[in-house]
């Protein structure tokens, strides 16, 4: 973190996977496509009549190359799982290191 | 600063409405925009004011892709590079002004056109596509919303 | 070391202030001072469109060697807001080769000074 950079300053997007629904929200607002996201499905059929199903976040990857900080992901986001990270993000010499996986 | 009021004005009484803001005193031409409406309408919007800027008037009109609207050279000469700028990126014909040549981009079809495709748009697989937990290869049960602005038939691709 | 500012759009604030950064602070000029030969580069900031294309490839085409080109935020590296705009050029990796990118819309000053700094300390090493 830059020395006085205010707490809040937009620097990189910090997900909480533990709150993530994969519900896709982020991924479909963005406005330059930079989000991916990929959820297993796991059925058990032992709970309940017709059993449960659940998903399991295993990939959530920005592309910092392309995003513009705009933060719609952040406001849209149901259950508050990604916020603002104060710290910027490292330099790279490709384009595709750039593509982090936050999970 | 406040929008001053905008007026709708009819093809036939361009030209005439704008001689006559010229000869009440807002004699200086500041922009002629277009926005492309969708349903192959696009608006064009003219602002003008007094030397002074204390009185303002906009004045629009809509037009649709194959009309024309009379071009306002004759009233202010300084119309003519903003004509030639819509013209250029909205496809915007207008009657009378004999000097649109292409200024910035020769795209056809014009690229402030919403018909027109964004390519990176179409050639690039829309993540949102992808369903958390789908079977490789299944049908998709609906199709999520995109973005408002992205043409729904550029969306392809994303993964199965 | 020499640095050209090529400052092409609003990312020019941050680039200009992190160019001067890196000029006056101690913890970097030691570095700078000991790359030798002399190494020439550019920190290109800001939207290139494809009208500005031949004079981003033409700075750096001009540049002695050994030379170095930084990309200087996200519309630099990928387009960022303008990555689908029939009118911008999707990333300068295209033109030209980069060593480093600086992602950030806009990144902080201190950014591409630590970007500079690596590029001496690389050479350096």
């Amino acid at each position: 973190m830059t020395a006085g950079a205010p707490r809040r300053r937009r620097g990189s997007i910090e997900l909480d996977a533990a709150k993530c629904t994969s519900c896709m929200i982020c991924v479909r607002e963005c406005p330059v496509w930079c989000i991916e996201l990929v959820a297993d499905k796991t059925h058990d059929p032992n709970a309940g009549p017709r059993g449960r199903s659940t998903l399991e976040l295993t990939d959530f990857r920005i592309d910092y190359g392309l995003c513009m900080d705009c933060g719609i992901c952040i406001d849209v986001c149901p259950t508050d799982a990604l916020a603002w990270l104060p710290v910027s993000v490292s330099s790279a010499a490709a384009a595709s290191t750039l593509n982090t996986d936050l999970v | 600063m406040i929008l001053p009021e905008t007026t709708t004005v009819a093809a036939d009484e361009w030209v005439s409405q704008h001689r006559y803001l010229r000869d009440s005193g807002l004699r200086f031409f500041d922009l002629l925009v277009a926005v492309d409406l969708g349903d192959q309408v696009t608006e064009v919007v003219t602002h003008v004011m007094s030397a002074d800027a204390t009185r303002r008037a906009m004045s629009r009109i809509e037009v649709r892709r194959e009309e024309r609207i009379p071009s306002l050279v004759e009233v202010f000469p300084a119309a003519a590079w903003h004509e030639r700028e819509a013209h250029d990126e909205n496809g915007v014909e207008f009657a009378g002004n004999g000097d649109l040549r292409v200024l910035i981009t020769a795209a056809d079809p014009p690229p402030l056109q919403r018909s027109a495709a964004l390519e990176p748009r179409v050639d690039k697989a829309w993540p949102g596509l992808y369903e958390p937990g789908a079977v490789s290869g299944a049908t998709r049960r609906r199709r999520p919303k995109p973005v408002p602005g992205v043409n729904e038939e550029w969306i392809n691709g994303g993964r199965q | 070391m020499s640095v050209t500012e090529l400052n092409l759009a609003c990312c020019a604030v941050e680039a200009a202030e992190g160019v001067h950064l890196w000029r006056v602070k101690p913890e970097f000029v030691a570095a700078a001072l000991a790359v030798e030969p002399t190494l020439h580069v550019l920190v290109v900031a800001g939207t290139v469109t494809k009208a500005n294309a031949d004079l981003v490839r033409r700075s750096y085409e001009e540049l002695p060697t050994p030379r170095a080109v930084v990309a200087f935020g996200v519309c630099t590296i990928s387009g960022g807001p303008y990555w689908d705009s029939y009118s911008v050029v999707p990333g300068i990796a295209d033109l030209i080769p980069v060593d480093v990118m600086v992602p950030g819309c806009p990144p902080q000053p201190q950014d591409v000074a630590e970007a500079l700094n690596s590029l001496a300390l690389r050479v350096n090493a």
